[in-house]
């Protein structure tokens, strides 16, 4: 049993949702000994609208509650995420550890259904804790990557633009992007291979409309990229934008990963 | 088809669970979660018997799950069963069972209090 007084997620704001006060008092306990703030309510509208007032890393969520049980204020908490990212204000996701005294096969589906996002059972163990608390971390890091690398507000805008009816212009934005990316970095490539009087304005040229495009669809950091290579072009710096290119090439391709799980889903 | 349910003496309480509560937050703590524990766990009860008694078995399942799950942390082993017998049964509307189920309940959570006691005098 390790305590991680050294925790580099100790200022993560977790919740615990859950009607009897021992294991209220234990599940809190627990949570101090692994280096943890955390606070405590005993229902699931409680739950809700603690976390709409103070947004929360974690819930710890029972599942049978009296009033508001678990898997409604789940409901609720995905339904209210879902339609602030369609007013434009997307909020970070919640993660939603079902804390359940059933371990049938049939109760896990109800959770994940929900919304939920893992299970511990109960009695809740400290190594067990521990470990579902460390898988929460990791998936939420990889959520925060993926939000430096395309801005969920740039998204949320364009899926805005969908009409009834009509194919979803985000999904068509989306491929239009992957087609032409890869022409305008090998545009630049190729310019700059050949080194001749029209490189620099060809690659200044490629890299102007990269930008224009990544910015549209939120890809920041690839958008950054290619300004810095307009930038030296235009400065007389051919041999300064070949590193430049590789890493925008490297980021198109981090890009591409996540702009197709959004076109996917 | 009448099933009854016995009160295993051997098994009333798990020595474990409370060496762990006492190595997570330290005697008062253990001692603390065990009083917390029969005045919480002691409301279940009766609310499981004025249930069966009010014919509510949505009731009866609700009071058995909150002290299925509260009776783990303090190792009261044979309530815990017997808790989840209940509920099954007050969740399946099987009558008869429950009605030997929340007897038993009762029986248990009566020999496991003054175990706990002894055990939270033992920790002082």
């Amino acid at each position: 049993m390790s305590t991680t007084t050294d925790n580099p997620q100790t200022a993560a704001c977790i919740l615990v949702a859950e009607d009897s006060p021992l294991n209220q008092q234990v599940a809190l306990k627990q949570l101090e000994r692994l280096g943890y703030h955390a606070s405590a309510v005993s229902d699931g509208s409680q739950a809700v609208e603690t976390h709409a007032r103070t947004p929360q890393d974690i819930i710890l969520m029972d599942c049978q509650m009296p009033g508001t049980n678990g898997y409604d204020a789940t409901v609720t908490i995905r339904d209210r995420e879902e339609s602030l990212a369609a007013a434009g204000t997307p909020v970070k996701r919640v993660y939603i550890i079902a804390m359940t005294a059933n371990t049938e096969a049939d109760h896990r589906e109800r959770c994940l259904a929900a919304g939920m996002d893992d299970f511990i059972n109960k009695p809740v163990q400290l190594p067990e804790l521990e470990a579902v608390l460390r898988r929460a971390f990791s998936d939420r890091a990889t959520a925060t990557q993926k939000d430096e690398i395309i801005d969920p507000i740039i998204i949320a805008g364009l899926r805005q633009l969908r009409l009834p009816g009509k194919p979803d212009p985000l999904a068509e934005f989306i491929e239009l992007f992957l087609r032409e990316a890869p022409t305008r970095l090998d545009a630049m490539s190729d310019a700059v291979a050949k080194n001749d009087p029209t490189s620099l304005a060809r690659v200044a040229s490629a890299a102007a409309a990269l930008k224009g495009s990544a910015g549209n669809l939120g890809a920041r950091q690839l958008a950054a990229l290619c300004e810095e290579i307009e930038q030296a072009a235009r400065n007389w710096m051919l041999a300064d934008t070949k590193p430049i290119i590789h890493r925008a090439r490297q980021e198109f391709e981090r890009a591409r990963v996540v702009l197709e799980t959004i076109k996917a889903g | 088809m009448n099933p009854t349910y016995f009160v295993d003496e051997t098994n009333v309480l798990d020595p474990a669970a409370l060496e762990r509560l006492r190595k997570l937050g330290g005697d008062k703590f253990a001692g603390d979660m065990i009083d917390l524990f029969l005045s919480y766990g002691g409301k279940q009860v009766a609310e499981a018997r004025a249930a069966w008694q009010a014919g509510d078995l949505a009731g009866v399942a609700g009071a058995a799950h909150a002290l299925k799950s509260s009776a783990g942390n303090v190792g009261a082993e044979q309530v815990r069963k017997l808790a989840a017998q209940a509920e099954q049964a007050a969740k399946g509307a099987l009558n008869e069972a429950v009605a030997a189920a929340v007897t038993a309940l009762e029986q248990a959570f009566a020999e496991t209090e003054p175990l706990l006691k002894a055990a939270k005098a033992g920790l002082i």
